[in-house]
């Protein structure tokens, strides 16, 4: 459209016309100025509701005159200057109008036309720094909401010493973002599964498959699974799988390998009298059935155990059916864990499952990866 | 400190975008909060993040005209979270973006290029409230301004206006300072992991 067909120009023109002449009438021009703005749109006075614009007119109005120039009047006892409180009125109705005449110029410009004038301008790789920025940009989000959920259910008081943790862990997701997205993250090497087979032999094998929530623990050891029955190769025990009920919420189902029965585990709801951890609780009864299928499958030749979490370790959840493991289980027994747990896991070990300690031991650990950045969120 | 000066590569571009998407997204949700919590030097505060993020950024992937594409990306998030434009800010993102450039291309990466974008970001605010206010008010704004310090510690007595003067720009100076030297231990806290990582 062309500037002098728009309206927005020609009225712009008049409260710019009229400030320049704001000494002659300053309250009757200031209140067409307002008129003229509400005329073009009423947005465009919404701003002066903020308590913030105000503070710096009472400044103004107010102080200046208590306590500068001749204190010649009095009002209430308190003694102020007229002439300075004259000057400070017109100062601020000129700071009103000053900003109505903007408030005009900018109010309501459509975003999609900025966008397009900036797509029109061709900035040198400006345009490829935007399409990098938009395909992140629902990453990024996720990244920050995730990590500050982390903090918020830590509790506490805001002190320096938890933020700087806290900063730390976003910026080293960033980073990894930013590697992974220039193709320059070294990625661990992570084995095939042949190679695993080959490596873990006919000797009993504990192997632990490590990894960050989300990362992909489950979909690896199905590959497992999948691969291990083209073998022909027996397998038993559970996988968790994830069952996503909205963008929002979901819940977990453990799947007997043996079988395919499914039987929930968790839910986000919250069930009364039962174990919770997290935002989840845990059904009744769940793992008597995951200890239950774990134990009828000690004579596989591979059981999977998915996944061991803080609550083996505290000898509840899975526990009693890893304790049948480490009694009968004459296979190899592939256990997924989280990575903040292998530490703990590898000490207590030979406590709570001394017969499984003694096997030896294949580490599998999965690559940190942009799902498990996505997928922070499961694990709040 | 010397700077690389080459077209941008691949990983260079990732870098911007990541964090400059970053710093637009902390102006665009932690702008709004502060705003609409009426958080007193709710603009220091924005600055000091936004030059975190510069300062992190540079010092990760230290390339010339990065921070004033970081600033340009920043802005252009920020202007686009809404849904009408605001020219306001995205013109405060960019000078911020400008001015730290300056400091980073002449000075590099250093303690000693922190320490002056950390005054270079105390003040930024405070001039640019200035000639905000002096082109809403007009120019004997900031004359008004210091008449009424100098009246209010005359009134007052103990220099009450020049103390509270005093206290508005080293609150300033603190926050600044404060973002920078975050910076700083952030970046010595990754190098110092990376190291342990090291054969």
């Amino acid at each position: 459209m062309k500037l002098w067909r728009s309206r927005r120009f020609w009225l712009a023109l008049l409260v710019l016309m009229a400030l320049l002449n704001l000494r002659v009438c300053p309250l009757a021009i200031s209140i067409g100025i307002l008129a003229v703005a509400h005329f073009f749109n009423p947005g465009t006075w919404r701003p002066l509701r903020n308590i913030r614009f105000w503070i710096v007119i009472s400044l103004l109005v107010i102080l200046v005159p208590l306590f500068t120039g001749d204190l010649e009047s009095r009002f209430l006892g308190m003694r102020y200057s007229q002439a300075q409180l004259d000057q400070m009125l017109l100062m601020a109705l000129r700071g009103i109008d000053v900003f109505l005449l903007f408030q005009i110029l900018t109010t309501d410009l459509d975003s999609r036309r900025a966008r397009q004038v900036l797509e029109r301008l061709h900035l040198s790789q400006f345009d490829i720094l935007f399409t990098i920025s938009k395909e992140s940009l629902p990453t990024i989000r996720s990244i920050l909401k995730a990590r500050t959920s982390q903090f918020r259910a830590r509790g506490g008081r805001i002190q320096v010493r938890r933020l700087i943790p806290y900063a730390g862990t976003i910026l080293q997701d960033m980073i990894l973002l930013a590697e992974q997205l220039s193709g320059e993250e070294q990625l661990p090497d992570v084995p095939e599964y042949g190679q695993l087979v080959k490596e873990a032999g006919e000797t009993p094998t504990l192997i632990l498959v490590c990894a960050d929530p989300g990362a992909g623990k489950s979909p690896w050891v199905n590959g497992l699974y999948e691969h291990l029955e083209a073998a022909g190769k027996s397998i038993g025990g559970i996988v968790s799988l994830k069952v996503r009920e909205s963008e929002d919420s979901w819940h977990h189902e453990m799947q007997d390998l043996l079988t395919g029965d499914r039987q929930p585990l968790n839910t986000m709801d919250n069930l009364p009298d039962t174990r919770k951890a997290g935002k989840f609780s845990f059904y009744p009864g769940a793992f008597q059935w995951g200890c239950e299928r774990i134990r009828k499958a000690v004579g596989a030749s591979w059981v999977i155990v998915d996944e061991v979490g803080i609550m083996e370790l505290q000898g509840k959840g899975l526990h009693a059916g890893l304790s049948a493991l480490d009694d009968a289980a004459r296979g190899h027994v592939v256990l997924t864990l989280r990575n903040s747990l292998v530490d703990r896991f590898q000490d207590q070990l030979p406590d709570l499952w001394p017969q499984l300690a003694q096997r030896p031991r294949i580490v599998v650990q999965l690559p940190k990866t942009l799902a498990a950045l996505e997928g922070l969120d499961s694990q709040q | 400190m010397t700077t690389t000066n080459s077209r941008f590569n691949r990983r260079d571009m990732v870098y911007i975008a990541i964090f400059g998407t970053l710093w637009g997204l902390a102006e665009a949700t932690l702008g709004a909060l502060l705003h609409l919590l009426h958080v007193p030097l709710s603009g220091a505060i924005l600055a000091s993040i936004g030059m975190s993020i510069i300062l992190i950024a540079r010092r990760l992937n230290d390339r010339r005209g990065s921070t004033l594409l970081m600033a340009l990306l920043a802005a252009s998030v920020k202007m686009l979270s809404f849904s009408t434009v605001k020219l306001g800010p995205f013109v405060a993102i960019l000078l911020e973006g400008m001015l730290l450039e300056l400091v980073l291309s002449l000075m590099g990466t250093g303690s000693m290029a922190f320490l002056v974008s950390a005054l270079t970001t105390a003040a930024y605010p405070i001039l640019q409230s200035v000639a905000t206010k002096s082109i809403l008010f007009g120019k004997s704004f900031v004359p008004v301004i210091l008449d009424l310090v100098a009246g209010f510690s005359e009134r007052i007595g103990y220099q009450a206006g020049w103390w509270v003067l005093g206290i508005y720009l080293f609150l300033h100076l603190l926050i600044a300072l404060a973002a920078a030297g975050f910076s700083w231990i952030l970046l010595k806290r990754r190098d110092n992991q990376t190291e342990g990582f090291s054969p």
